[in-house]
């Protein structure tokens, strides 16, 4: 006999992605750069998705941002020696977050000041692989912090989506999205925070839930004071560009899970820790040694949908569905070790729903994400998986 | 571009997907004459008998994926012969082809093996999506004390550590011998060889070695022991000149010359490629995928950490480095490049030398 084989066709062999001079000779094909890149890509669907509710403005605060990083990262690689450590694919993912993060009533300059301080808070202390922090979030937090007012902001009108300027606006009396412009000139209303509506509720109603008052404030939250839950999961409340768009928040979350950069595991563990945080947790900050019924899940027992409608809107109105997805999809964030990992999310989630019950004036899921980040390589340390071979 | 890739060539392994080469296209079994003298007519029955058998036929010398049958034997009382039919890198079908091709000759080598070690029974490990070869043995184990175990074939599932967990819950670090634990792991290779040898009375001087070439499809081909791989290559009608040669497989083959290697009974895949465009390594991220990847629960960015500094990641105690399989899951997931396997393999092998007494620096 003699020998036979096959010889078919001309059909690509083993893949080249990478792959050294050493074993193993292939390479996942996501890189460093591709990291990135895909979080970067990730973000322009939940970033268009705020220019077409907040309008120009949103889109000058986004390329302004962008600009003026990519400006400033050339600048700093042309005539820096520190600088030649910094890459595009980083910069940019950065920015394009930030930019996420930023109130569309950022005035356009304080955009260009973003997007420069980003690079240089990574230049001085967040270099790729080198940071302990995404210290260059901190610029959209505090400018946001800073220059913009708490209360009410704008939201395009549907019929000026995109081509409206929310300065042109008036202050609406019923929380409505209007389908129509109100008057003429007038291309957007003002309308209080989601947030800030449900924060101002629960302040009323945490010291008797089951009092008068706190019926006639529910009342008034859902009747006139917070937005139809069609109108928040398609983005028609105000609030920072990027966090507004659930829908397209989601879809960048599906296709971060797909290209395996977002674990889904992460971000369904911190959603769950933020909600029982919100469940468990005072209604207020005023009640802290509160007793059950003054917290959501006490308030199932005297009004259960009321109190699964105000659940929803607590977790849509704030910045928790985006961070569980793009905060979380940074490297950096999370601990590497399995049991680490999950501790963190638990005390994440935990911290996020209590700072965004204190009512402070920042996204409270990033705030509580980035205060927890410096802990992750002790958590590492104390939560050390031994492998099962050596047990 | 490397998303559509992604969906049409792939191969799903822990913590990522393989890039592995295209499907195989009906493989053919590579006949060739073995050499037959008289059939033995008095067969080994005892675990020292067999030894002897396997020493003068010059049966052993396996790799991390097969340990020798040669240093099982002998041991404590075997409880189960577990014949592992789960190919150790994801592109790699030798044991389908066998099972599908050379059944006979593996059921008798199996039952020899089995008869000689007094094990009541055979355990077959089979990948779960491999139904035909799983009917297959399914019917052979009517006739024999074979039991038929399908497993779902995840890289590095082949792996002895792996497979014996999986398998029967057991824990074998690597390197140890199953016969420890009262298994004895037998690889098809060898079942074949055996059985070769009571058929034939002798064995074959050629053995099947998957070819995999860039820009062409795979091969099982036939090629005689002791060749360069130059000379294969070229009864292959295949240029080598400028291309990369690696043998046993792309995860954790290794580099070699092929007109100074010559075909051991141990090289099962040779893959031929273009020299690829290296990666410069970069600072670990801390996006936890080598921890992720890892099948035998190890920290490798951690380990690493041991001997270069990484941001903010604390070192893990190198002993744990002993625990490693020597997959190469980590490095291929790593998005940093980082030489994260080859650094653990050095920090074992430090560490080994200095648990030998003399050999401590």
């Amino acid at each position: 006999m003699t020998a036979r084989d096959t010889h078919i066709g001309d059909i690509s062999g083993p893949a080249q992605h990478n792959a050294g001079q050493e074993r193993p000779f292939l390479s996942w094909p996501v890189a460093r750069k591709e990291f990135y890149q895909t979080i970067s890509v990730s973000m322009l669907l939940p970033l268009l998705w705020g220019v077409a509710v907040f309008g120009f403005r949103a889109a000058v605060i986004i390329l302004g941002t962008l600009a003026t990083a990519a400006v400033t990262h050339y600048l700093l690689e042309r005539f820096t020696q520190r600088g030649q450590l910094l890459t595009w694919n980083h910069t940019l993912a950065y920015a394009v977050i930030a930019s996420g993060l930023t109130a569309p009533l950022l005035t356009w300059y304080w955009a260009l000041v973003m997007g420069a301080s980003i690079v240089l808070l990574i230049w001085i202390a967040g270099l790729p692989g080198k940071q302990r922090f995404h210290i260059a979030l901190l610029a959209p937090l505090a400018l946001t912090a800073i220059f913009v007012p708490a209360g009410r902001w704008p939201v395009l009108v549907l019929d000026h989506l995109t081509i409206g300027d929310i300065d042109q606006s008036i202050a609406a009396q019923i929380y409505r999205w209007p389908k129509r412009s109100p008057s003429r000139g007038v291309d957007a209303v003002l309308l209080p925070r989601p947030e800030q509506v449900i924060q101002h509720t629960l302040g009323k109603i945490a010291g008797d839930p089951a009092g008068v008052q706190s019926h006639i404030a529910l009342q008034n939250m859902f009747a006139m004071n917070l937005p139809s839950p069609p109108a928040l999961l398609l983005g028609g409340v105000p609030g920072r560009i990027g966090t507004v768009g659930i829908f397209a928040i989601i879809i960048a979350g599906l296709y971060l899970s797909y290209r395996h950069i977002l674990p889904p595991d992460a971000s369904a563990l911190f959603l769950i820790a933020v909600l029982v945080g919100l469940i468990f947790g005072p209604l207020s900050p005023r009640v802290l040694h509160h007793e059950f019924w003054q917290s959501i899940g006490g308030l199932w027992y005297l009004a259960p949908e009321r109190s699964i409608a105000l659940l929803f809107y607590e977790v849509c109105s704030s910045d928790f569905i985006f961070a569980s997805v793009f905060i979380l999809a940074l490297p950096g964030t999370l601990p590497i070790e399995p049991l680490a990992r999950k501790v963190f999310l638990v005390l994440a989630g935990l911290a996020a729903a209590l700072l965004h019950r204190i009512a402070i004036p920042l996204p409270p899921a990033t705030v509580a994400l980035l205060l927890l980040q410096p802990i992750s390589p002790a958590l590492d340390m104390l939560l050390h998986r031994r492998t099962w071979l050596l047990d | 571009m490397f998303m559509g890739k992604m969906s049409l060539r792939s191969r799903q392994v822990p913590g990522g997907l393989y890039f592995g080469p295209p499907a195989w296209d009906a493989p053919v079994w590579p006949a060739r004459d073995i050499a037959e003298s008289s059939p033995p007519t008095l067969l080994p029955e005892t675990p020292e008998a067999l030894r002897e058998v396997l020493q003068r036929l010059k049966i052993g010398g396996q790799d991390i994926w097969a340990p020798a049958l040669v240093d099982q034997l002998g041991g404590g009382a075997v409880r189960d012969v577990v014949l592992n039919l789960v190919a150790p890198q994801p592109e790699s079908i030798l044991p389908r082809v066998l099972s599908e091709f050379e059944l006979p000759q593996l059921i008798t080598g199996l039952n020899l093996v089995r008869r000689c070690v007094s094990a009541p029974r055979a355990i077959l490990a089979i990948p779960r999506d491999e139904s035909e070869i799983r009917y297959q043995w399914g019917a052979v184990a009517k006739a024999h004390p074979f039991v038929v175990r399908p497993l779902v074939n995840r890289y590095p599932l082949g792996h002895p550590s792996i497979l014996l967990r999986a398998l029967l819950g057991l824990k074998i670090q690597p390197g140890a011998s199953p016969a420890d634990a009262g298994v004895v792991l037998l690889d098809p290779m060898t079942c074949w060889i055996l059985g070769c040898w009571i058929e034939f009375g002798g064995v074959p001087q050629w053995r099947p070695v998957e070819l995999f070439t860039h820009n062409a499809m795979p091969r099982l081909i036939a090629a005689n022991l002791g060749q360069p791989l130059s000379q294969v290559f070229s009864d292959a009608g295949i240029i080598y000149k400028e291309r990369q040669c690696i043998i046993n497989g792309m995860m954790t083959g290794e580099l070699v010359n092929p007109e100074q290697t010559v075909l051991e009974p141990w090289i099962r895949i040779i893959s031929l490629r273009p020299p690829p465009l290296v990666e410069q390594p970069v600072d670990c991220i801390r996006c936890g995928w080598c921890v992720n990847a890892c099948p035998a629960g190890l920290n490798p960015a951690g380990l690493m950490a041991q001997v270069r500094m990484i941001d903010s990641l604390p070192a893990i105690s190198a002993q744990e480095a002993s625990a490693c399989i020597d997959c190469g899951l980590c490095s291929y997931v790593c998005p940093s490049r980082l030489a994260l396997a080859v650094t653990i393999h050095s920090l074992k092998t430090a560490d080994a030398q200095a648990d030998t007494p003399g050999e401590a620096t």
